[in-house]
């Protein structure tokens, strides 16, 4: 594929290159092999997180007495957590800091291992970082790709061209590869709420949408033919669906859906899935440089640094951001 | 060329520094970014060998950062007509590399953007599409920091390298972002490395590990591990050409491409228009046909259709089984490629 922004035309380039993945790789094991040291203690304070049975994502302990930072938005269904020595436990969600994607949970547990921060100055571009997971060679290697900044959030859109209608906005277009078209909205669908608020005209359910973020989930209610129906319709960021950018960032691994608006963040070239984000991220003394929080392009991952998640922390264990998700 | 590529710091090009240090209130560099390597182990590992140890990470990190710290500077992002791409600056009066398909034609008018935001005028120089090597040229004098060109012969497989462009175009506020990877294959026409890229990386530079360009962005495929560097001999063979402006050869490594279009809610491949001069009109494919089978396999809505041409490669002639009204036909259709 041609790598200009300009162009939404895939061209795959196809033939023995998937299989080079030999030795002579960045990430091949022999390499991660030599981070084996510096992983062995933050390994022991990096949690897996289940939803539902399922590997949702990573978590750190910042509290003895069971503590668990994670990633907010890959929560659902029941949490459970394993932890390096093999235990299962059951988890209840704490607190939750939307602006930063952070959730703190809260099993049964004592004298668990604590996580160790940096005191030093975020990694200068070009250092090394390693991202432990529940083995004693790091899950995956990188290096600091550019120093921390602001990600400001993008806009959400459902994928549709709207006009005004006598019941209510009428869709008049899907786009293609939004999350209108894989919820199945046709043309003429009548749109009356949206989540549990009623929606009268385009300006309103255009308000509604603004108040969530790309990779949150709505429901609609809607009007097809005279007859109700609701629908569930992912929010995706509406750059990326008018330039169809995700199309050519997300070949070569999935992205995290919740993947910017953050306060600060590090940019690394580790290559991570969804489900490996919320863990910790270290540096060559094995002190934790930054959080994980997602996997955000075909070539970037991103790490709240200590100095953002510290207070926040703070602010969860004190029980200042108790959300409406903390509620099950 | 080569006094382009040669000169290391003389008095003269000091002298130059700072006086454009009074006038233009920034630093400027006339010296190639080049780092070298001094230890003689880290020269092992990055030349193709791996770290065994916590101190050969930390040899290893503390160059990266020295390299890094240098050469940001030599990277730009390039806005050209409706295209945004990178480019790296190889000689201090502003000769810029970059890939032949951000460029697009010579002459081409160009705004180069130095990684502190300043934009500065420039022009497309010579294409040479078929390696997708092309050059531009800063309109003002100089000097500008620029890192060297590496000789033809510089790269081998597993070598470690760095790469570094504007992913999805320049964005105020963010450096040039840096990848670290190794070189996992090498031919004529491409370097490929799991230094990962995306749109707008293009013509942004893969560097050793002292700093000299090895390629320049170029293409990815499917996978994380690959990623296309237009080897730096592609310039080197062609220099005089480049300088001169001329284009020629066409582009590499574009898609299969049929040419027919489908209604994205059909239930079957049922083909709704037919592109003009296509490779499916020249085969007789007509709208309103249902595509049932290529190759032998399968067709079962547009989608599949979609997927068995993005697995076939230009040129290849292959067999497409279709539904026209009470008929079914067999036609040969020989795949053509997207940008032709």
């Amino acid at each position: 594929m041609r790598l200009r922004t300009s162009m939404g035309i895939l061209v795959l380039v196809l033939g023995a290159v998937a299989q080079a993945a030999e030795v002579t790789e960045r990430d091949a094991y022999v390499v991660k092999n030599a981070f084996r040291d510096i992983v062995s203690t933050p390994a022991q304070s990096t949690v897996r997180i289940l939803c539902d049975g399922r590997r949702a994502a990573l978590g750190t302990i910042v509290g003895a007495d069971g503590l668990i930072l994670t990633k907010a938005s890959e929560l659902s269904g029941t949490i459970g957590c394993q932890l390096f020595d093999g235990r299962r436990l059951e988890a209840k969600i704490v607190g939750v800091s939307e602006d930063d994607d952070l959730a703190l949970l809260k099993v049964k547990a004592d004298q668990l291992p604590v996580i160790r921060w940096s005191e030093a100055a975020p990694p200068p571009v070009g250092s090394w970082l390693a991202t432990p997971g529940l083995e004693t060679v790091p899950l995956s290697i990188g290096v600091v790709s550019v120093a921390p900044r602001v990600v400001e959030p993008r806009m959400p859109a459902l994928g549709v061209i709207i006009e005004e209608g006598d019941k209510g906005p009428v869709v008049r277009e899907i786009l293609p590869r939004s999350g209108a078209a894989q919820a199945g909205l046709k043309p003429n669908d009548v749109i009356t709420q949206l989540d549990d608020k009623k929606v009268t005209t385009r300006n309103s359910l255009v308000q509604s949408i603004r108040g969530h973020r790309p990779g949150e989930t709505v429901r609609l209610n809607l009007l097809r033919d005279g007859k109700p129906l609701n629908v569930d319709v992912e929010l995706l960021d509406v750059t990326e669906l008018a330039n169809g950018e995700t199309f050519q960032e997300d070949i070569g691994g999935r992205l995290s859906k919740r993947r910017t608006g953050f306060p600060l963040a590090l940019q690394h070239d580790t290559v991570l899935q969804p489900n490996q984000c919320g863990g910790p991220v270290v540096d060559l003394e094995g002190n934790v440089v930054g959080i994980n929080i997602a996997r955000a392009s075909r070539v970037a991952s991103y790490a709240l640094p200590v100095a953002v998640v510290q207070p926040v922390v703070e602010k969860l264990k004190a029980g200042q951001l108790v959300a409406a998700k903390a509620a099950n | 060329m080569s006094g382009l590529r040669s000169a290391r710091g003389t008095w003269r090009t000091v002298g130059w520094a700072m006086s454009l240090c009074l006038t233009l209130c920034g630093p400027v560099w006339a010296e190639a970014v080049t780092t070298a390597i001094e230890s003689p182990r880290l020269q092992k590992i990055f030349a193709g060998g791996q770290p065994s140890s916590l101190d050969e990470l930390r040899q290893m990190e503390q160059h990266q950062r020295q390299l890094c710290a240098k050469v940001l500077a030599c990277t730009v992002g390039i806005v050209i007509g409706p295209s945004h791409g990178s480019g790296v600056i190889i000689s201090e009066d502003g000769y810029v590399l970059t890939a032949a398909h951000v460029a697009g034609a010579p002459n081409r008018k160009a705004t180069m953007i130095l990684p502190d935001g300043r934009e500065v005028a420039g022009v497309s120089l010579g294409l040479y599409r078929t390696l997708d090597a092309g050059l531009m040229k800063i309109n003002a004098a100089g000097p500008w920091p620029y890192a060297e060109m590496a000789k033809s012969d510089a790269a081998s497989v597993g070598q470690w390298c760095l790469a570094t462009g504007h992913p999805g175009g320049f964005e105020a506020g963010r450096t040039p972002v840096v990848r670290i990877g190794r070189i996992l294959l090498k031919d004529k026409f491409a370097i490929t490395t799991d230094c990962t890229l995306v749109g707008g990386d293009s013509g942004g530079p893969l560097l050793d590990m002292e700093g000299r360009v090895i390629g320049i962005n170029s293409r990815i495929g499917r996978f994380l591990t690959a990623n296309m560097h237009v080897p730096v001999a592609a310039y080197h063979e062609s220099w005089d050409r480049l300088v001169k402006g001329e284009a020629w050869g066409s582009l590499p490594g574009v898609g299969p491409y049929l040419g027919v279009q489908g209604e994205p809610d059909s239930k079957d491949a049922k083909i709704s228009r037919v592109i003009p001069g296509s490779p499916a009109e020249k085969a007789g494919i007509q709208p309103g046909d249902v595509i049932v089978a290529i190759k032998g396999q399968a067709v079962t809505d547009f989608a599949s259709l979609q997927t068995i041409v993005s697995e076939c490669q230009p040129g290849e002639k292959v067999a497409i089984e279709l539904v026209r009204g009470e008929e079914r036909l067999k036609l040969d259709v020989e795949i053509g490629s997207r940008e032709q």
